[in-house]
């Protein structure tokens, strides 16, 4: 199914707004202005986007630590004041000011991202035997390359498939697991191909592209929704800056080179968004550039609520009562 | 001895339709698997120096790795680029330089897409274009070893453009200036934007100029090869307008637009033509080989132009047949002298 106008719109809006709430995250970490870490998504924030924009309310989104989620979040519409307060550890944010980037919206069903990379694989297929059950329901799943050497991976993508849940397992491959290459992690570049082994229907698209990604995902959902089981959607995405903020940047034991990394800002997803949605006459510079605006004024309210919002500092019952012992 | 290049698309095959279709997966280690075929046939039949177009997942090199001690004499390596972006100019860049070294053959792993990419700055070398992709009208599904053999008949023993066919294409022109071609068809589709690029639904599409059209194919040309086909070097293309499924005014064809995808479409017009033919519809994206690329500005004069001297592609039966001719595959064979191909269009 090809994108309606106004869905490009939408899709370059979210995109404009998932860069600048990116680049505002590390504006911040850098002043000492958050909790936590900061694994920054500059140059990669489309896959997330394109993935999540046109979900329906009630499926489920699980997306992973890349840019915590921000493209997804930006897709989603959920409330960035208060995720960032949650990064600020203030009473607002989205979990009392408790989670750092291990944040979740549960009212508009998204789950956000653990420690240990890859350890969402099981709990998705949970979730993907109550959609199933309920109907009219799915998962969307996003991890990293890195997280599919995890052995959860491959008996979530066991049992999905053999159950048909509709559950699309999303990969964000940007071909760098920390400090390692995939070529170091896999004996092949393709993610998906470990797909094929359980007959999961998978494609591989260009991730810096939102307008391909958006119109797979909702191919995928649609499969899912019609009860045909899972699938591998495989965006190729790239990784601008180092795995998290503070953390040296190394493929291997050395640096990445400069010249290399300036290449790679050519396939930045924003300045091909810019070009085509110019292009193909879907705004105008003048519509561009209000874009931008807003997308400047969305930021500094979001700050504004945050840093306004007092710390939290939570009881021992308080925080007692949010823990779960099976 | 000319060198022998191969270009591999490791995106190829791996697209959309695998979800809106039923179309295989072409996988990294099959297309691993093929090269490793191409370099044996190279290296047996005598071709001393290969070149593979690198690609950010090294591909080549993971073939030339698998095909290791195995080869006797062929000299095989990858080509050096600077960057590789994982892009299209990365396969256009490499045709390039195969080019300007002068190359003798170029073997092309991919669908209507990468060739298209490769005919574009490959100049006079000939192609032997390989299915990896999804709807291949250009390229044709052909068995690693052998097209490896016929690449090794091109450049040792034929000469000048023996075991050759001259393949036509189409030029997209606005306000008389060509901005873009393709190997097989270019067609208007009744969208925005250009997305995942790929085009499966019938339904979309408005306007249709094909270079080929034979009822063997998959995608949009097997419209006109399931209606009108042309008979390969007949020098005109086809030219369709398509209307809506529920006009009684249409012609109604059946025809494969994906693999697994039969689809019923409506053709209001359709005619040949053998210059230049205008585009009608006033907007919309124009898609090339399959692929959704440029939207129409409507204050351009718009015209697809066919020409008959497109990309020069080697007949493998008959290159392997002159190889038989001339006993490449006898111990006995003595090289013929290589000529300088005849440029066709001087």
């Amino acid at each position: 199914m090809a994108l309606g106008k106004e869905q490009m719109k939408l899709l370059y809006r979210n995109l404009v707004r998932a860069d600048h709430f990116d680049k505002m995250m590390m504006n911040r970490i850098m002043q000492g202005k958050l909790i936590g870490f900061y694994h920054p998504g500059d140059g990669a924030m489309a896959a997330g986007v394109g993935a999540s924009t046109f979900l329906g309310d009630n499926d489920i989104l699980n997306p992973h630590h890349r840019a915590h989620g921000l493209g997804y979040a930006a897709g989603r519409g959920v409330d960035v004041g208060r995720y960032l307060a949650e990064h600020t550890g203030k009473v607002d944010g989205c979990c009392g000011g408790r989670s750092s980037f291990h944040w979740s919206f549960p009212e508009k069903k998204m789950y956000g991202a653990s420690g240990f990379i890859g350890w969402h694989f099981c709990p998705v297929v949970g979730w993907g035997w109550a959609c199933k059950r309920k109907g009219n329901q799915m998962v969307l799943m996003a991890s990293g390359d890195g997280s599919y050497g995890q052995g959860g991976a491959h008996e979530a993508m066991l049992f999905a498939m053999n159950w048909k849940l509709p559950i699309v397992f999303f990969c964000e491959n940007n071909g760098m697991a920390i400090h390692s290459t995939i070529s170091d992690m896999h004996p092949m570049p393709d993610i998906s191909s470990l797909a094929q082994g359980y007959g999961m229907p998978a494609v591989v698209i260009d991730g810096q592209d939102v307008f391909a990604v958006a119109e797979t995902v909702i191919a995928a959902r649609e499969h899912a929704l019609a009860g045909k089981g899972p699938t591998f959607v495989e965006a190729k995405t790239l990784r601008l800056r180092e795995h998290d903020v503070g953390t040296p940047d190394l493929a291997r034991a050395e640096p990445r080179e400069a010249a290399y990394l300036e290449e790679l800002k050519k396939r930045d997803p924003v300045v091909l968004a810019t070009t085509r949605v110019l292009a193909e006459k879907v705004l105008t510079r003048k519509q561009i550039d209000k874009i931008y605006q807003e997308a400047k004024e969305e930021v500094a309210a979001i700050e504004k609520f945050a840093d306004e919002s007092p710390v939290a500092q939570p009881s021992i019952e308080e925080l007692l009562a949010g823990v779960y012992v099976a | 001895m000319k060198s022998v290049g191969i270009i591999v698309n490791p995106a190829a095959g791996k697209d959309l339709r695998r979800l809106v279709a039923f179309g295989s997966t072409s996988t990294h280690s099959e297309k691993i698997n093929a090269v490793v075929r191409i370099l044996r046939a190279l290296d047996a039949l005598g071709v001393e120096r290969a070149r593979i177009a690198p690609d950010p997942t090294n591909l080549g090199q993971r073939a030339i790795e698998a095909a290791g001690d195995d080869l006797n004499g062929l000299d095989v390596a990858c080509l050096e680029l600077p960057w590789l972006l994982g892009s299209r100019s990365d396969t256009e860049r490499a045709a390039s330089l195969m080019r300007e070294q002068d190359f003798g053959c170029l073997l092309v792993l991919g669908g209507d897409g990468t060739s298209r990419a490769v005919a574009s700055h490959c100049g006079e070398i000939p192609l032997i274009p390989l299915s990896t992709g999804t709807n291949n009208a250009f390229p044709r599904m052909l068995e690693g070893t052998l097209a490896g053999m016929a690449a090794a008949c091109v450049v040792r023993a034929l000469a000048g453009d023996e075991g050759l066919l001259r393949a036509p294409m189409l030029r997209l022109l606005a306000d008389g200036e060509e901005v873009s071609h393709a190997l097989v068809d270019i067609s208007v589709i009744d969208t925005l934007d250009s997305g995942a690029l790929a085009v499966w639904e019938g339904d979309s599409v408005r306007e249709l100029f094909l270079a080929q059209a034979r009822p063997d194919s998959i995608g949009l040309s097997a419209i006109g090869g399931c209606l009108a086909p042309l008979a390969p070097g007949c020098g005109r293309g086809l030219h369709l307008q398509l209307g809506a499924v529920d006009d009684p005014a249409c012609t109604h064809v059946t025809a494969p637009m994906a693999p697994g995808l039969v689809a019923r479409i409506a053709v209001r017009d359709h005619a040949h033509f053998d210059g230049r033919a205008s585009v009608a519809s006033p907007r919309g994206v124009f898609a090339f080989d399959g692929e959704r690329e440029l939207a129409i500005d409507e204050k351009r004069h718009w015209e697809v132009a066919f020409d008959p001297q497109g990309p020069r592609v080697v007949d493998v039966q008959r290159a392997l047949s002159l190889g038989v001719e001339r006993g490449l595959f006898r111990d006995d064979f003595s090289p013929v002298a290589q000529h300088q191909p005849r440029n066709f269009r001087e």
